[in-house]
């Protein structure tokens, strides 16, 4: 899985290749956004991860000549440009998500796992209508919720919640992640917003049940696991 | 001095008074020609009928004579002519010849008979002036058997008369030109006088007295009008650079805290721990504070992008009832967990324009004051409804509330209250809120609930 990370700042792009290398990415480093856009555009990196400010060429743009190219590799944005049309800027240009730095490293792992698994997905022939999760099924459609063949009736949010936790099975979902693609916030409102949904719905999901489906990773965020 | 002078001579005012000036000289001359030449004409022909007139006067008494005997019709007609030059006055000339040689009467010389108009210096004795301006402008006649007369007037008056219409045109092109010129010069030089004060101003401004305006003398004309668009314009940009300088002064003072602690326990660390696992507890801890301390600075960077009206972008038509049904949805179940009982009123509400994501945070920001700065058990409620045309939210708790001498400062930044130093909380939040209160037109008050808070956000009358 080669990841291709422009940035010119040569601390951050450490940083970065350290922590994907450790989880099995090969990374490739281009710290002008001219040298990236001639690694990026043969098209073979899984990921590429652009800096908005680069020398020579400069991040959106380097975005923009990508999918003008018709190179479809998915991008993210890891900027420090973090004002609120910043972002619409960048997902405009064809940024598939956008992370403003200083980042924790597990949230920078969680997007760029959620965005290849995105891009793997699409490949898939037409929308899901239904998700399982070990003995947990959830109907898109009917939106009926079973565990077990015992129905749980959950909420509109929570089913959200549950539906984009179990989506990503298996990979670690942020908090940020799940304010921005649940509530549609790109701001933290603070005090436990999602620790109170999540411990909400893991009372209906998890609770009776032999093993735990909701498990929370600490400093990162939460994984949906059956095991 | 002289720089000065060109100055004036370059400013925009000079430059239109001269061409307009150029202007008006051209047609001044063009205007004076015609008017030359069409009373030159007017006058030679005047002239030319008075000598037509004498020459039918002398052909007639010639004729008269001429079938009964020719003799006495020549000295009729020199009769005629002697009798004029009697009474002559200097301008008129005659002559009466016969053939090339014969000069019978008249006070010319012998001219080469010619019939029709002619015109040449004049040989009479002159009186005044140069010979050169005398011309004789007259009509030459056959009167029959070789009897040639001439009757012409002498042009001197008329060339006189016609110098002086063009001496007036000149002196009156000259004045106009003078006032022209003086009207410029004043002109630019008021003109530059209220440039050099803009000038001037801005200069001061660069030099670092940024409370200099510049002078309007309230004649609503345009430049006073740019001059009072330029100090609306400095007193925006002064209320952003206050914002900044308030932003960098908190910076420096009120984060200088965090980090001293931060630098305290990585101290400690090195000093103390022993083994990794010695370490991992003090790092745990740094990390965190380095976060608090990054968030710290995310909502300073953000409070000054609202207050500088960065975003505008994101403007749209925004229903409150759905905001609060939004915002009420995220905060249930942290009510529910913190043991508040929570309670939310909605009324059809109009729509207002602004900004959704910054409409959320900040009735979150309220809603995450309440749970945090009451105790457990403390009800909480959130409400929408329209007080009369102006849409407005409520937030309102029954705890301890905020006392009146507070209720203005809480919403500065880093502000905190004493009982609050030992909740979470960086005491930016409601900085934030009425920072995006104001970019909406918000008007937001706290008021007492008896007991407890009430908040209320009272949005601008719906459109």
């Amino acid at each position: 899985m080669k990841t291709l990370i422009v940035e010119d700042d040569p601390v951050t792009a450490l940083y970065v290749t350290e922590g994907l290398q450790k989880y099995g990415h090969v990374v490739c480093w281009a710290p002008t956004g001219t040298d990236g856009f001639e690694q990026a555009r043969g098209g073979d990196c899984a990921l590429i991860i652009v800096d908005r400010m680069l020398p020579g060429l400069d991040g959106l743009t380097l975005v923009k000549n990508l999918r003008s190219h018709n190179v479809q590799t998915p991008v993210l944005f890891l900027t420090t440009m973090d004002d609120l049309d910043a972002r619409v800027e960048g997902l405009n240009a064809g940024g598939d998500d956008y992370l403003t730095k200083p980042f924790a490293m597990p949230e920078l792992l969680a997007r760029a796992n959620a965005i290849i698994r995105r891009m793997h997905a699409a490949g898939d022939p037409g929308p899901q209508t239904h998700l399982r999760a070990g003995d947990l099924e959830m109907d898109l459609l009917a939106r009926v919720v079973t565990r077990d063949s015992r129905e749980i009736e959950l909420q509109q949010q929570e089913f959200k919640l549950l539906e984009y936790l179990i989506l990503n099975a298996g990979r670690i979902v942020t908090r940020k992640m799940l304010l921005e693609n649940v509530w549609g916030l790109n701001f933290d409102p603070g005090t436990n917003v999602v620790e109170s949904h999540i411990s909400r719905l893991r009372s209906k999901v998890d609770r009776g049940f032999a093993s735990e489906l909701i498990h929370t990773i600490r400093g990162s965020g939460y994984v949906v696991r059956a095991d | 001095m002289s720089s000065a002078r060109t100055r004036l001579f370059q400013t925009e005012s000079f430059r239109l008074t001269a061409i307009y000036a150029g202007l008006f000289v051209g047609s001044m001359i063009v205007l004076s020609a015609l008017i030359y030449f069409i009373v030159a004409q007017a006058f030679e022909a005047n002239l030319l009928r008075g000598s037509d007139d004498d020459l039918l006067a002398i052909r007639r008494a010639y004729n008269s004579e001429l079938a009964k005997k020719p003799k006495k019709a020549v000295h009729e007609a020199t009769e005629m002519i002697d009798d004029r030059l009697l009474a002559t006055d200097s301008q008129d000339a005659f002559l009466l010849q016969q053939g090339a040689r014969t000069r019978i009467t008249g006070n010319l010389p012998l001219m080469t008979p010619r019939a029709g108009e002619q015109r040449f210096l004049s040989p009479l004795p002159i009186t005044e002036g140069e010979r050169s301006e005398h011309v004789i402008l007259g009509r030459g006649e056959f009167l029959g058997n070789g009897l040639y007369a001439f009757v012409g007037r002498d042009l001197y008056a008329e060339r006189a008369a016609e110098a002086k219409v063009l001496r007036t045109f000149g002196w009156v092109l000259l004045a106009s030109l003078v006032a022209a010129f003086a009207g410029g010069l004043l002109l630019s030089q008021s003109f530059l006088r209220r440039v050099d004060a803009i000038t001037n101003t801005c200069r001061s401004i660069m030099a670092g007295r940024l409370d200099d305006r510049i002078p309007v003398h309230g004649s609503r004309n345009e430049l006073d009008n740019l001059a009072s668009t330029i100090n609306d314009m400095l007193d925006r940009i002064g209320v952003l650079m206050e914002s900044l300088r308030q932003v960098s002064n908190d910076i420096a003072h009120d984060l200088r805290t965090p980090l001293a602690h931060l630098r305290y326990r990585l101290e400690q660390a090195r000093a103390e721990a022993k083994t990794a696992e010695d370490y991992a507890g003090p790092v745990d801890a740094a990390i965190a504070d380095s976060d608090a301390l990054l968030e710290m600075f995310a909502a300073l960077l953000r409070i000054a992008q609202i207050e500088a009206g960065a975003r505008r972008a994101g403007i749209e038509e925004v229903k409150l009832d759905s905001l609060v049904a939004r915002a009420s949805d995220l905060y249930k179940p942290v009510m529910d967990d913190a043991g508040h009982p929570f309670e939310v009123h909605l009324s059809p509400c109009m729509a207002t324009r602004g900004d959704p994501q910054l409409l959320l945070q900040l009735l979150t920001n309220l809603l995450d004051n309440a749970v945090n700065h009451t105790p457990a058990g403390t009800g909480i409620a959130l409400i929408a409804e329209m007080d009369g045309a102006r849409p407005t939210i409520a937030v309102v708790d029954q705890g301890p509330g905020i006392p009146i001498e507070d209720r203005q400062k809480v919403f500065r930044r880093f502000f905190r209250r004493e009982q609050s130093r030992t909740t979470p909380g960086s005491g930016l939040g409601l900085a934030l809120v009425s920072a995006i209160a104001d970019l909406h037109g918000a008007e937001i008050s706290l008021l007492d609930n008896r007991p407890g808070l009430r908040v209320v956000v009272r949005f601008p009358e719906a459109a």
